[in-house]
């Protein structure tokens, strides 16, 4: 696994639970990330986004008043948006399979089960990094690629009118 | 940001732009160092569960004192339980996030509680008590053995008596 180093990006942290938070920065710190901004709620996550530009977000799913879904959502699609691609992972003890396809239809990158590891939050980070997808927009999907593999064995007309042949 | 016309695009930048491929620390180098940052959370992390552990009494308080009001409970312990599972493992009290987990995802969805279901969530809620009154950290040894085995059985057990089995 290479060593990769992440000084130089900026990366935003969504949660209501201070501490949480506040342990997520610690860990971003021994990777040498130091610009981290943190937000308690999506409200205020949307207002320093837009100053901030991170080059991640990291956020939880429940948050009153609007939850981490919808926040995602307002990423990917609002036209005030000012990076619709900017990766997402999102962190939350929510663990249902319903719940992941959910977050994934929502147009998160990558999705971590609290409670976390270390192991595993630098995993993903590390995922992100080295995430290759194509963007899809639809009326209904903005987000990564959910298709993470081709199948080598589909043998069904191709969908995307720009991957026709 | 949604068009109407479906497409396929590479985004505009990408995080690697801003990512040195060498230079920086590799995974297990990383997890090595973590455990320093992650120490001096665990006092703020107790506290913070104390919250949680009243706010668990309360509602099981309330559900013996007025069961009409079970709806309001409900959402009080699935928000603690659901706080305890998300911090606990993290701090070294992985059975007490295998217990929250499995109250959650048996309240995740039900709007009403049967006599029977306010039974399970109450010695779900006093198993958790438990856990941190006995400070049973890790798998919580021979004690959590028994106590997820009896926990997954009578929710199974409740499951198909309920013909609910999914």
């Amino acid at each position: 696994m290479p060593g990769y180093n992440l000084s130089q990006l900026k990366i935003m942290v969504v949660d209501d639970n201070p501490q949480m938070r506040d342990l997520i920065k610690s860990l971003l710190e021994v990777v040498g990330v130091s610009k981290v901004r943190m937000a308690a709620n999506s409200d205020m996550a949307w207002e320093i986004l837009k100053n901030f530009n991170p080059d991640m977000v990291i956020t939880d799913w429940a948050m009153p008043p609007t939850d981490g879904i919808e926040f995602v959502k307002r990423i990917r699609r609002d036209g005030q948006s000012p990076n619709p691609y900017v990766p997402v992972l999102m962190l939350t003890g929510f663990t249902e399979r319903y719940r992941v396809e959910i977050a994934r239809d929502a147009g998160v990158n990558e999705f971590l089960a609290k409670p976390i590891t270390a192991k595993q939050l630098f995993e993903r980070m590390h995922a992100i990094v080295e995430d290759q997808r194509m963007f899809v927009m639809t009326q209904s999907y903005v987000g990564p690629d959910r298709r993470r593999k081709q199948d080598e064995n589909y043998k069904g007309p191709e969908r995307r009118k720009n991957r026709q042949s | 940001m949604a068009p109407r016309k479906p497409e396929v695009i590479r985004p505009p930048k990408h995080i690697r732009q801003k990512v040195g491929m060498t230079g920086g620390l590799t995974i297990e180098e990383a997890v090595g160092l973590s455990d320093k940052a992650i120490k001096p959370f665990a006092e703020s992390f107790l506290k913070d569960i104390e919250s949680h552990l009243a706010a668990l009494r309360t509602a099981r308080a309330a559900i013996q004192s007025t069961p009409d009001q079970i709806g309001r409970q409900r959402q009080r312990i699935f928000d603690a339980a659901h706080e305890i599972r998300g911090q606990s493992g993290t701090f070294g009290y992985p059975l007490a996030t295998a217990v929250a987990d499995t109250l959650c995802k048996y309240l995740d969805g039900k709007t009403d509680l049967a006599a029977d279901d306010i039974q399970l969530c109450l010695l779900h809620v006093n198993a958790l008590l438990a856990v941190f009154r006995e400070n049973l950290r890790g798998e919580g040894g021979k004690i959590g053995d028994e106590l997820r085995e009896m926990l997954h059985l009578l929710i199974r057990r409740h499951k198909v008596e309920d013909g609910k089995a999914r």
